[in-house]
């Protein structure tokens, strides 16, 4: 069965990583996880992985309330970098905020898939993973 | 018949074949001379007619049908000339002479006639005197009557005029006053003697109006259009006033300027009223301006709850979830230990909320006068290891304003966050270097300036976010965002703002304005 490529989070809390590798790991579609723990870090891997476009990921996501670069500052960017990407790349949200304020300004952005809820679960996970599958295979 | 016409003329002044009167027929002395006396008479009677007559037309110039009168003294002179002739006839019997005299007075009889006939529908026409006195009489009771009507709406005008509280002059093209209304008059106590006749610049030399006064005066006679203006006045009369004046040219029959009605209203309270709305205005803005703070706060409060509450729980949720299906007691171990921390992290979490809960509550925390400087130095000494270390120099300059009525705890707080902050994030590549300033403005506002050589934070991108809770910028490892977050709300709870300016690798300053939001 084919698996998914390589998913990318981006968030501080080392924690949520701990709990959301585990649950990534747990659907088994994913091959590679790839791990940030701010927008900045992960937008200089971006921008090295576009002249090889394997090494980008399939699936990003992305916190909003992050140090030094959040998730909007990432969104900016990876907006500029997107049109030179040879590679459909599906972003969600995924933030604790329940502020409806993020939220529509998030569903506003073309690039963004979807606005998850924190915790986001195992089941959720698995449906996305079979979504973009579905979408790679077509 | 030509020759009886020529024999005719030939002895047309002699008696020649005629007898006298006295002979002819039997005259007694009384029947003759009673017949020539009465001849004479009449002559006598008719030639003094035209005189008076004449004398009558002399005297009365502008008489109607004078052409009659001309036609009547030349009938009255030969009708008295064909009696005289018929008194000389008892002695000469001019009959030839006499006869050309008939003829004569008969045809200027008969013009007379026809130009009497054909006057008469004309004279018919002319008026009595008596008639003429009652049209006289008529008309000069419509003259009366017009007369007290243009005195009735002279003193209605004058009064409209007179009572209006507005100021009104009437001034000539020359400048002069023609007319000043009682208003004028009380207001500035003169009569109106004292103005009419006369330039503003004679009447009025030092008033500080007069000049733009004649200007616009001038303006209007040459633009012939109307002008206003509104003049702001401290004349003692009249106080601190405002006045808005209109000049309406007046034009005579060649279409020039030949008056100004000048209007001046006094508009004082019309205009402290609308400085009153405009202040009032100012305060409600200020008002609504605190009052999108307190709801940015609560807003961002009801955010910042919500996230750094969901996240943890979440975490503790998900770590339960995997430690339940987990077997491995290794792993398991590990998620206990995981869920260990999260609980340190909301314990943090909520101590830090419960602050600034208690900042926002406290508004009323007693304020006490605080030295700026020693309040520096208390938390220099708090942080005296970290300043050790670092190496950081400290620096002040608090002669503008050296203290202020503050909370003791959130002066004490605002410095500990700014030099805690300006340690954390100096630059490696410098000594550190601090700089603390206060400054006080005409308002009296008590500003507090922090400076660094740090490294800076890019304003563009994170200035919106530099004082929210749980924002770092640094990947520093103590970085938690927390400081500047309960600086500001301590800053905004008593009134104040706070706000910074910085460049990426050459430093911060942050500036706060105590009392900005109470004046």
């Amino acid at each position: 069965m084919k698996k998914i490529e390589t998913v990318c989070v981006i968030d501080d809390d080392d924690i949520y990583q701990i709990i959301t590798t585990k649950e990534i790991e747990e659907t088994a579609l994913v091959n590679n996880i790839l791990l940030f723990s701010d927008g900045e870090k992960a937008i200089r891997y971006i921008e090295t992985a576009i002249a090889e476009s394997k090494k980008l990921p399939d699936i990003i996501f992305l916190d909003l309330n992050m140090p030094v670069m959040d998730g909007w500052d990432f969104l900016d960017e990876f907006l500029v970098l997107k049109p030179k990407m040879n590679k459909k790349v599906v972003l969600y949200i995924v933030s604790s905020s329940i502020d409806n304020r993020d939220i529509d300004k998030a569903r506003s952005i073309s690039a963004v898939t979807d606005f998850i809820i924190k915790p986001i679960t195992k089941n959720q996970l698995a449906s996305i993973f079979n979504t973009v599958l579905k979408q790679q295979r077509a | 018949m030509g020759d009886e016409l020529v024999e005719f003329v030939k002895k047309l002044f002699t008696a020649e074949g005629f007898m006298p009167r006295w002979v002819c027929g039997v005259w007694s002395s009384t029947h003759g001379w009673m017949y020539i006396c009465a001849n004479i008479a009449i002559w006598a009677a008719y030639f003094t007619i035209p005189f008076v007559l004449f004398s009558f037309i002399q005297k009365r110039k502008n008489l109607p049908f004078r052409g009659i009168f001309v036609w009547f003294i030349l009938f009255i002179i030969f009708c008295g000339v064909t009696h005289l002739v018929d008194a000389i006839m008892f002695w000469k019997p001019l009959y030839r002479l006499n006869a050309v005299l008939l003829v004569t007075t008969a045809i200027i009889s008969w013009i007379t006639v026809v130009i009497l006939i054909k006057h008469i529908p004309k004279a018919l026409q002319l008026k009595t005197s008596t008639e003429l006195q009652e049209i006289i009489n008529q008309q000069m009771q419509e003259l009366q009557l017009a007369n007290s009507k243009l005195k009735e709406s002279e003193t209605y005008f004058k009064a409209l005029v007179n009572n209006n509280p507005d100021l009104i002059t009437r001034m000539g093209k020359d400048l002069t006053y023609q007319f000043v209304n009682e208003s004028l008059t009380t207001l500035s106590g003169s009569q109106p003697s004292f103005y009419l006749g006369k330039t503003p610049a004679q009447v009025l030399p030092t008033h500080p109006h007069t000049p733009m006064f004649e200007g616009k005066l001038r303006e209007v006679i040459e633009t012939k259009k109307m002008v206003e203006y509104e003049i702001h006045t401290t004349a003692p009369t009249v106080g601190d006033g405002y006045f808005a004046v209109e000049m309406i040219p007046l034009f005579d029959e060649k279409n020039e300027v030949e008056n100004v009605i000048t209007i001046t209203k006094n508009i004082t309270e019309a205009r402290k009223n609308a400085l009153k709305l405009e202040e009032t205005i100012a305060n409600l803005n200020k008002l609504s301006k605190r009052l999108d703070y307190k709801i940015k706060t609560l807003q961002d409060f009801a955010y910042i709850v919500s996230h750094n509450l969901r996240s943890p729980v979440g975490n503790l949720v998900s770590l339960k979830g995997l430690y339940d299906k987990e077997a491995d007691t290794n792993m398991k171990e590990f998620y206990v230990e995981k869920a260990f921390t999260v609980a340190d992290q909301l314990s943090i979490t909520v101590k830090d909320l419960s602050d600034v809960v208690n900042i926002g509550q406290n508004t009323d925390i007693a304020q006490e006068w605080l030295q700026f400087k020693t309040v520096l130095v208390t938390q220099m000494n708090a942080l005296f290891a970290e300043i050790e270390s670092s190496k950081a120099v400290v620096s002040h300059n608090f002669t503008a304003c050296e203290k202020i009525q503050y909370p003791k705890i959130y002066l004490e707080s605002i410095f500990l966050n700014l030099l805690t902050n300006a340690i954390k994030y100096s630059s490696p590549k410098r000594i550190p270097q601090i700089h603390f300033e206060t400054a006080v403005n005409e308002e009296g506002i008590i500003t507090l300036t922090c400076t660094d050589n740090g490294q800076g934070i890019d304003m563009e991108k994170h200035g919106k976010k530099l004082f929210s809770l749980h924002k770092t910028f640094h990947s520093h490892p103590d970085a938690r965002g927390v400081g500047l977050f309960i600086t500001k709300n301590q800053v905004l709870a008593l009134g104040g703002t706070i706000s910074a300016k910085s460049e990426v690798d050459k430093g911060t300053t942050f500036i706060i304005n105590f009392n900005e939001m109470q004046v």
